[in-house]
């Protein structure tokens, strides 16, 4: 069943044309209800690039506001207040969330693992158009005036108006996008469960799909959690019945504990996908085998079970008992342990290999830098008697955006650039893809660097004014804004100038040795024409140079034997 | 302090007298040093690791680059004692880190037993901040706009909120704590520098979150203080509010409670603010604003050993500040001297 009843094979193409899953049928009906994973891995990847664009206008808008005290853009406060909150959430919800997992995860899981599509392409289908509604949704948010209550939605400031048509369209939107997350994860699980070929085993699985199936935990886990929150704040915001309001007889910290018991798993549904695009990276360009793979395939599920129990960190100060804050500081230095486990593999991975500076293998390296800035300043916010100075500053503001904005967009990228010619077939313009990584570290550094010490010095989060000792901070800030933005930019249009006069893409332009590779660049409409080899995911010796292709072939040894030369045990 | 002073100090850290160090805005409460400290610890451990794991990354980007005549070699692809070692031996430099730190948070939740505290009661409004002084050396109840202490002394503040939630920040005393509304949360700290250093808001409560910003005037002395209040507080008669506390006990607690010390169906009111109570569950609570609250809005909570539980939940409504103003100025007046 996999690519559905309505999709002709017949049709193929034009003639002459090597067969894809681009081209075996035209029409916009053809994606709008195609079950193939590979196009609706697509359609997800240009709606989070969009999320992205959008979410990141917004962003140059506050930026701009914040060079100087007092602002230079908007006329008043709600302006600000209503950007930084749709900043916040169509990143968070439209952007970060389904990023990696439900654009790269779509179209490379089943064929990582050999296979035709995922386990349940109709689901996969409604998750995709759920996406959209929720969308919609947002977009609508802005038609109907905008919406200023942060994207935590705390109430009682978020609940407790006059009932709000903004309000509810944006708790019904991150509802319903949450279902999109639910049954995406779901999906996966069942996927890796199910479809794995003959002879891979979990542990033979590329580390790329073990992250995925540890954020898959969380999203089946805790999303619930967060729709059945707003569900609650719905009912209290029109019903007026007490839950979190203290005039109906609610409590405002109880929302608190069920957002974050959401919110913080959901921080690692964003990591954790790039963690796993980082493994492939660092092992295909040092073509060496990821050192430690048990360890790192372990650590994802660490990080998503120990991600469960630290919620009550975002509320040191929120009148929670201090004994609940001093146990959630404590588990929360556990979860310094795995993060850093996977960092030591990664450098151990470089040991002896054979470094090749392509722009992915750049923002591998990058991710190293910045990941480490942002995992390391974690340890500042763990420690509950300097969290108490820090909380709800620039530095919290500056260390959640290093890890999500340094190291998953980081990763993204590196990701889009790794898998770019195997989804369209064509290489990208590889100098304007070095100067563009470039830009964006530059930009990620002098964006949020300067935000560190403006936090310690006290400069507070969400605010559209501020004492003018913070004034160099936040020009340097913009200043980085502006940068990351040029970069973002500049590789939009390489990347759209590549669809036309990219260079034809090789199967396999970077030697790695996971299946997706044995496809064709662009892959074929059933993914691969002859079943792939089954070899373990990070053995290099498979495949050979072939000047002829300008990439790797497999060696004609494995080809006529029908599996891997020497087999290496992840 | 210019950034450039600043970006020379980077190094040391060392505090710039008054105006702070790189880091950190100036040391002015008992938990500043402490913090401050476990920061910089934290700080150059975190640097150590950060240009080990670069450094290395950069070594061995440099050393096995991809080049004609350089081959890739296969190593093995695990070790468990190392990777062992690169996961405890974190971890013990984690635990100082939390014990570190929580010695100094647990400073900052215990205020001093042998001393005087004095309290200010302190309420987050959209969007201005209120800090009242009531008791010795004043006759009245003073409000005033800016925060004003007494270097050395030791502060205990009641926070409350009557609209959504605020937080009050002072960078300089490296503190901070919500302002919920629906309960009272409290805070203490004791001033070691005189002068006037920021407050701000730090949950996000609307459209002038931004612009709730004030001062914390901390006096070299109380005479100072003290006339630095009765100068700029809006003052309101402390018989004022007694008189209100009054009017609430006679319309709703007379047939359970008494203020003379006899027991009727509840606990009388004399002598009790400040007291231990036991209860039914065999816990135990200071009769406090909080405790008062709760008593008033979920009674069956915490049931005072010995009484039946038969009061009925209240609620003051949308103005309830005012009433327990007026509660917690009766109860106050009526405790043992």
């Amino acid at each position: 069943m996999a690519g559905g009843v309505v999709e002709k094979p017949a049709g193929y193409g034009a003639p002459g044309a090597v067969p894809n899953y681009l081209n075996h049928v035209a029409g916009i009906k053809s994606w709008l209800i195609t079950l193939d994973h590979k196009r609706i891995g697509i359609m997800y990847l240009a709606a989070v690039t969009f999320a992205l664009l959008l979410g990141g206008f917004f962003v140059l808008l506050l930026r701009t506001e914040l060079l100087q005290s007092g602002g230079v853009l908007f006329k008043n406060n709600e302006y600000y207040n209503k950007f930084f909150t749709l900043h916040g959430a169509v990143m968070v919800f439209m952007f970060i969330i389904p990023g990696i997992p439900a654009s790269l995860g779509n179209f490379i899981l089943p064929m990582q693992l050999g296979a035709k599509d995922l386990a349940l392409p109709r689901l996969n289908l409604m998750s995709l158009y759920l996406y959209w509604i929720g969308a919609v949704m947002f977009v609508l948010v802005l038609v109907f005036g905008g919406l200023d209550t942060g994207w935590t939605l705390y109430p009682p400031y978020s609940l407790d108006r006059d009932t709000s048509i903004p309000l509810l369209l944006a708790l019904s939107a991150v509802f319903i996008l949450g279902f999109s997350s639910i049954l995406t994860g779901l999906n996966f699980i069942v996927t890796m469960h199910r479809l794995r070929p003959v002879g891979m085993t979990m542990y033979d699985m590329p580390l790329f799909l073990w992250a995925l199936y540890a954020t898959a935990l969380i999203q089946v886990l805790a999303t619930p959690v967060i729709g059945l929150t707003l569900g609650l704040s719905a009912v209290e915001h029109i019903g007026h019945i007490g839950i979190f309001l203290p005039q109906y007889g609610g409590d405002p910290v109880l929302y608190q504990h069920f957002f974050w018991f959401y919110s913080h798993p959901a921080v690692y549904i964003m990591i954790l996908p790039a963690m796993g695009v980082q493994s492939e990276l660092i092992a295909t360009f040092s073509r060496k085998h990821v050192f430690g793979y048990k360890a790192i395939a372990w650590s994802s599920i660490a990080i998503a079970a120990i991600g469960f129990v630290v919620w009550g960190h975002h509320m040191f100060v929120a009148g929670q008992s201090p004994t609940a804050g001093i146990i959630f500081s404590f588990i929360t230095f556990f979860v310094a342990i795995p993060s850093a486990i996977k960092v030591f593999n990664w450098v151990a991975t470089l040991y002896k290999g054979s470094i090749e500076l392509k722009t992915p293998m750049l923002y591998g390296l990058a991710f190293m830098y910045l990941f480490g800035v942002g995992g390391l300043t974690g340890l500042f916010l763990a420690a509950i008697g300097n969290n108490v100075h820090l909380h709800d500053t620039y530095f919290v503001i500056a260390h959640f955006h290093m890890v999500m904005v340094g190291s998953t967009l980081n990763a993204f990228f590196g990701g889009v650039h790794y898998w770019w010619p195997k989804i369209t077939g064509r290489m990208y313009n590889e100098k304007l893809a070095v100067i563009a990584c470039i830009l964006v570290f530059i930009g990620f550094n002098l964006a949020f660097m300067p935000q560190f010490v403006a936090g310690t010095r006290g400069m507070p989060r969400r605010y559209a004014n501020y004492v003018d000792e913070f004034t160099i901070f936040h020009q340097l800030s913009t200043i980085g804004a502006y940068i990351l933005g040029a970069g973002v930019l500049l590789q939009v249009v390489y990347f759209i100038a590549s669809l036309k006069n990219g260079k034809k893409a090789p199967k396999n332009p970077w030697g790695a040795a996971t299946l997706e590779w044995q496809a064709d660049s662009p892959p074929d409409f059933h993914n691969f024409t002859k079943p792939p080899i089954v070899m373990a995911a990070y053995d290099f010796e498979n495949w050979e140079y072939d000047p002829n292709t300008g990439g790797y072939e497999l060696r004609k040894e494995v080809v006529e034997a029908g599996h891997s030369l020497a087999t290496v045990h992840n | 302090m210019t950034f450039s002073a600043g970006m020379l100090n980077l190094l040391g850290g060392l505090p710039l007298a008054r105006e702070g160090s790189f880091w950190f805005p100036p040391e002015a409460s008992s938990f500043a040093p402490g913090v401050d400290l476990t920061f910089h610890f934290i700080l150059w451990t975190c640097v150590v690791f950060f240009v080990g794991i670069c450094g290395t990354t950069g070594y061995f980007v440099w050393k096995y680059r991809k080049r004609p005549g350089h081959k890739e070699q296969k190593t093995s692809t695990h070790n468990l004692i190392l990777e062992a070692t690169w996961s405890f031996a974190p971890l013990m430099l984690l635990m100082v880190m939390f014990g570190m730190s929580t010695y100094w948070y647990y400073q900052m939740i215990t205020p001093p037993k042998d001393e005087q505290v004095y309290d200010i009661t302190v309420r987050g409004q959209k969007w201005r901040w209120a800090f009242k002084y009531s008791g010795d050396p004043f006759d009245k109840l003073y409000q005033t706009p800016k925060l004003h202490v007494i270097k050395g002394q030791a502060y205990r503040l009641i926070m409350d909120s009557p609209d959504v939630i605020h937080s009050m920040y002072l960078p300089a005393f490296r503190v901070k704590q919500d302002c919920v509304p629906g309960r009272y949360n409290k805070l203490w700290f004791r001033p070691t520098m005189a002068g006037e250093f920021d407050l701000f808001c730090t949950e996000y409560c609307g459209n002038d979150h931004s612009l709730m910003i004030t001062k914390v005037v901390v006096h070299e002395d109380a005479n100072s203080w003290r006339d630095a209040i009765i100068e700029t507080g809006d003052v309101t008669r402390i018989e004022d509010l007694l008189a209100r506390g009054q009017a609430i006990f006679e319309q709703n607690c007379t047939s359970c409670h008494t203020l003379d010390g006899s027991a009727k169906v509840g606990p009388s009111f004399k002598g009790i603010w400040g007291k231990t109570e036991q209860f039914e569950d065999g816990s135990s609570h200071v009769v406090d604003e909080e405790y008062v609250r709760e008593s008033i809005t979920t009674p069956a909570k915490h049931i005072v050993k010995g009484y039946p539980n038969s009061m009925t939940p209240f609620d003051f409504g949308p103005e309830r500040e005012k009433y327990y103003d007026g509660i917690f100025a009766l109860l106050k007046s009526l405790k043992d001297k």
